[in-house]
C-alpha cells in the first residue's frame, strides 16, 4: 500500500538524514566584491550554477530564454534550472530551509515576499551590497524599479534580493454580467457597502443555474486586502507581534464570513476554485492578482475588467513581490549575480509582462503596449502598487499561514470567531518567540 | 502465506522425519549442505535486509534518539530527556488528531473490508470472463490513480454550494450539507474517499482467496442440504480467514497512517476536525521545524501500530483457519 510507506516513516527518515547532514550546514560564501571595482567573471569560465524556481508553466519559457541568453555570454557555464510547481509558500520555504540545512542550497534562489523574512532569519541569502555599489550595470537596473519593491528586500540597510515581478490583489468583474444587470463600473473609490450591494444584485438563480456575486479568494494573500482596507493586519508593522485577536481584525473576518453565511453572495469557499467559477460565469466578481490573466486567456475568457479593492476605512490592498537572491552557500556568487542581472533586466522584464503571471517590477515594462492591451484598465495593475502594502510575512510565516487558514475554516463552519482566532494567535505567538 | 512458509520449512529440513535418528556421517554432510543453503539464503535476502537497516531500522533508531532532543534542523540537537513525551499529555491538538485517527481506523476496517468482501463475492459469481475482468479493474482502478488528480472530482462532488451531491440533496428537499467544512461531515467525506480508494486492493485479496476455496467442499455441503447462507457462513468464511486476517492487518496499519485522502479533501479542517495524527506529525516537523517533538509523536504512533499488530497476531489463533 502506498500510504503504508507513509509520512511517519518519511518523517523519521528525513529527520535522521538531516541529523547526519546538519553539521555540514551553511558555510560562509566567498565574500562578494565588497570594495574596489567589480569585474564580471571571465567569458571562458567553466562552472555550474543551480537555480531554484517557482511559478506557473508559462514562467518556464521566460527562464529558458534567459538561460539560453546566458549560455551565449558564458558558453562553458551550465545552468541547472530546478523548477518547483508550488502549492503554498510555506512548502516552498520549508523545502529551501531543508536544502540549506543539508548543504544543498541552490546558487540562485527565486522567492517571494512571503518567504523573504524566513530566508533572512535563516541566513539563506548573501548580501548584494558589494555588487550594487560597484557594478555600474546595477544602477540602471535599480533605478527602474519602484523603491517600494526594493524596500521589502532590505535588512539592516543591506539589500539581499532583486525583484523581478509582483502581484497586487484587485477586484476582477465580469463586464458582460455587469452590463446585463445594468450596473455601471463603480468609481475607483468604492466602498465595502457599494461592493456588497452590487454583489447582492448579481447573485441570482438556484440549483445548477445559480450565479454568485463574488467568488471569495480563500487563502491568506487573498483575504489580506480586506484586512488592509479596514486598517488592520495579521502582524504589527515591525512584524514582531501577532494581531489576530485585534477587534478590528475580528470585525473584518466577520465581514468576510458574512459574505458566505449571511448574505450568501459567495459560495462556501472550501472545495471551490474562484478562478474557475469566475471565467465560467458562475461568479460575477472575484479577487485576484495579475497571475490569473494567463489562465483566463488560455480559456478564451476576455469579458472582464479590473477595479481597485473596495475600501472600508482605508484604500489599500496587498502586494507580494518575486525576487532573486544569491545563496549564502553559493560557490559562484559573481556568476549568480550575472545571471540575476539577466533575469531582471529590461529584455526579460518584457518577457515577464508577456507571460501574464505577474506584473513586471519596472514601470517601463508595465507600461508597454502589450501589457496594457487587456483588460481595459490594465494600468491599475501597476498603479495599485502606490497604495498597496506588502503582505505581512514574519519569519514565522510558515506557522502563521496554516494557523490563520485553520481558524478561517473553523469560522466558515460556523464556529466562534474570537475563539478560533485566539487559538491561532497562541500558535503564532509561540512561533514568534 | 502460511502454506508457502510451511513448504519452505519442510524443504529446508529434509531430516525432520520424527523417530528416525540420522546416521553419524549423514548429519555432517547435511550440515555442510545446510550451511551452503543458508549462505545462499542470506545472499538472497541481503538486499532486503540492507534496505531494512538503512531505510527502516536506522531512521527508527534516529527518531528514538531525536525524540529525546530539541532539534530545529538548523542547529544541532539538544538533549532534553523525556520533555517531548511529557509535553504530549498537555497537547490538545494531539488528542484530537489521535481521536480522529482511531475513528478512521475503525471505519477503514469495517467499511473497506466489508465492501471488499461483498464486491469479491459478487465478482466471484459465474460471470462471463470479460465481465469479471471489467468489474475487477473498475473496483481496483481508484487504487492506481494518483489521489491528487481524483481530488478535483471529489471536491466537485462534495462542494457545499456548487457541488453535485448537494445538488441532489437540495433537489430532494434536504438541507445542504457542508461535506468539506463541517466538523462532522468532513470526517465522513474523508472516510468515503478513503474507502473508495482502498476497497479495490482488499477486494483483490478476497477474490484470490475465494478462488482457492475447494469446489468439491462447497458441492458436498450443498448436497447435504446446506443453503447459500450456510455455505457462505460455514465454509467460505472459514476458508478465506487468512485473507481476512491479512486484509484487516493491512487496513489497520494503513488507516493509522492516513494522510493523502485528508490533504486533498479538507486539509485537516475545519480546525483539526478531520486532521489525522500523521498530518499533525508532518506539520510539527516541517512547518514548525520541531523535529524532536515530531519524532516523539512518531514514536508513539509506531508503538501503537506495533502493539495493535501484535495483539492481532495473538488473537489470530482463535479465528484464523490454518489449513
Amino acid at each position: 500500500m502506498k500510504r503504508s510507506l507513509g509520512v511517519a516513516v518519511a518523517t523519521m527518515a528525513a529527520s535522521a538524514l538531516l541529523a547526519l547532514t546538519a553539521c555540514s550546514g551553511p558555510q560562509a560564501a566567498n565574500a562578494p566584491a565588497a570594495d574596489g571595482p567589480y569585474k564580471a567573471p571571465a567569458k571562458d569560465i567553466t562552472a555550474t550554477i543551480s537555480v531554484s524556481n517557482w511559478g506557473d508553466p508559462s514562467d518556464k519559457a521566460v527562464y529558458d530564454s534567459v538561460a539560453a541568453r546566458f549560455k551565449e555570454k558564458y558558453p562553458n557555464v551550465t545552468v541547472n534550472n530546478n523548477f518547483t510547481p508550488i502549492t503554498t509558500w510555506t512548502e516552498y520555504v520549508n523545502k529551501l530551509v531543508t536544502q540549506a540545512a543539508a548543504g544543498q542550497a541552490p546558487d540562485v534562489i527565486n522567492i517571494a515576499t512571503e518567504g523573504v523574512q524566513l530566508g533572512l532569519d535563516n541566513e539563506l541569502f548573501a548580501s548584494m551590497d558589494g555588487f550594487l555599489k560597484n557594478d555600474p550595470e546595477a544602477k540602471t537596473l535599480q533605478d527602474k524599479i519602484d523603491p517600494k519593491l526594493l524596500d521589502g528586500f532590505r535588512k539592516d540597510g543591506s539589500t539581499y534580493l532583486m525583484p523581478n515581478t509582483f502581484n497586487t490583489m484587485v477586484i476582477y468583474y465580469n463586464t458582460k454580467m455587469f452590463k446585463e444587470a445594468g450596473i455601471a463600473r463603480p468609481s475607483d473609490d468604492w466602498t465595502w457597502d457599494d461592493f456588497l450591494e452590487i454583489a447582492k444584485k448579481l447573485t441570482k438563480g438556484s440549483g445548477a443555474d445559480k450565479v454568485y456575486g463574488f467568488a471569495l479568494p480563500y487563502y491568506s494573500f487573498g483575504i489580506t486586502p480586506w484586512l488592509y482596507s479596514n486598517g488592520t493586519s495579521m502582524m504589527s508593522d515591525d512584524l514582531k507581534a501577532s494581531q489576530l485577536t485585534d477587534p478590528k481584525f475580528q470585525e473584518t473576518i466577520a465581514w468576510v464570513r458574512d459574505l458566505v453565511t449571511k448574505h450568501g453572495v459567495s459560495p462556501q469557499p472550501k472545495g471551490s476554485d474562484p478562478y474557475q467559477l469566475f471565467p465560467a460565469g458562475k461568479a460575477a466578481m472575484t479577487g485576484a492578482g495579475h497571475f490569473v490573466t494567463g489562465g483566463f486567456k488560455k480559456a478564451g475568457f476576455s469579458d472582464y475588467d479590473i477595479l481597485p479593492w473596495p475600501k472600508n476605512s482605508t484604500k489599500a490592498t496587498v502586494f507580494g513581490a518575486g525576487a532573486f537572491a544569491i545563496s549564502k552557500t553559493s560557490k559562484n556568487p559573481e556568476l549568480s549575480w550575472e545571471f540575476i542581472k539577466m533575469l531582471t533586466d529590461q529584455q526579460t522584464q518584457k518577457k515577464w509582462a508577456d507571460a501574464g503571471s505577474a506584473v513586471p517590477s519596472t514601470k517601463t515594462a508595465a507600461s508597454s503596449k502589450e501589457f496594457l492591451a487587456s483588460p481595459e484598465h490594465a494600468s491599475e495593475f501597476y498603479n495599485s502598487l502606490s497604495y498597496a502594502k506588502p503582505v505581512a510575512a514574519p519569519g514565522a510565516y510558515n506557522v502563521l499561514d496554516p494557523a490563520f487558514m485553520r481558524a478561517m475554516d473553523e469560522i466558515m463552519s460556523g464556529q466562534d470567531i474570537a475563539a478560533a482566532l485566539k487559538k491561532a494567535n497562541q500558535d503564532v505567538e509561540a512561533a514568534l518567540k | 502465506m502460511t502454506t508457502t512458509a510451511h513448504k519452505h520449512s519442510s524443504a529446508a529440513l529434509p531430516s525432520g522425519g520424527a523417530g528416525r535418528p540420522p546416521g553419524p556421517g549423514l548429519t555432517e554432510r547435511l550440515s555442510t549442505v545446510k550451511r551452503k543453503d543458508a549462505l545462499t539464503g542470506y545472499a538472497f535476502t541481503a538486499p532486503t535486509i540492507t534496505g531494512f537497516l538503512v531505510f527502516v531500522l536506522g531512521p527508527l533508531l534516529a527518531a528514538f534518539y531525536l525524540s529525546l532532543t530539541k532539534y530545529n534542523i538548523l542547529t544541532a540537537p539538544r538533549f532534553v530527556g523525556l520533555d517531548n513525551y511529557i509535553r504530549m499529555f498537555r497537547d490538545e491538538r494531539l488528542a484530537t488528531t489521535y481521536g480522529n485517527t482511531v475513528l478512521y481506523v475503525g471505519a477503514a476496517v469495517v467499511l473497506i473490508n466489508g465492501f471488499a468482501l461483498v464486491f469479491a463475492v459478487l465478482i466471484n459469481q459465474r460471470l462471463p470472463r470479460a465481465l469479471t475482468y471489467i468489474f475487477r479493474s473498475a473496483y481496483f482502478f481508484p487504487y492506481l490513480v494518483a489521489l491528487v488528480y481524483v481530488s478535483i472530482i471529489w471536491q466537485a462532488l462534495f462542494q457545499k454550494d456548487t457541488g453535485i451531491l448537494n445538488y441532489y440533496v437540495a433537489g430532494l428537499g434536504g438541507e445542504k450539507i457542508d461535506w468539506l467544512n463541517s466538523p462532522e461531515f468532513s470526517k465522513v467525506s474523508v472516510i468515503i474517499v478513503d474507502t473508495w480508494r482502498n476497497v479495490g486492493f482488499s477486494m483483490l485479496i478476497f477474490v484470490a482467496a475465494l478462488q482457492e476455496v475447494p469446489k468439491d467442499m462447497v458441492e458436498a455441503a450443498r448436497m447435504d442440504g446446506a443453503n447459500e447462507w450456510q455455505v457462505f457462513r460455514r465454509i467460505i468464511i472459514p476458508m478465506i480467514s487468512q485473507a481476512t486476517f491479512f486484509n484487516i492487518t493491512i487496513t489497520i496499519i494503513g488507516a493509522f497512517q492516513i494522510y493523502e485522502s485528508i490533504i486533498v479533501l479538507t486539509r485537516g479542517g475545519p480546525g483539526d476536525a478531520s486532521r489525522s495524527v500523521v498530518m499533525y506529525i508532518a506539520e510539527v516537523a516541517f512547518n514548525k521545524f520541531d523535529m524532536g517533538y515530531a519524532s516523539a509523536i512518531a514514536v508513539t504512533l509506531f508503538l501503537i501500530i506495533m502493539l495493535v499488530t501484535m495483539v492481532q497476531f495473538r488473537l489470530r489463533k482463535s479465528w484464523v483457519n490454518n489449513e
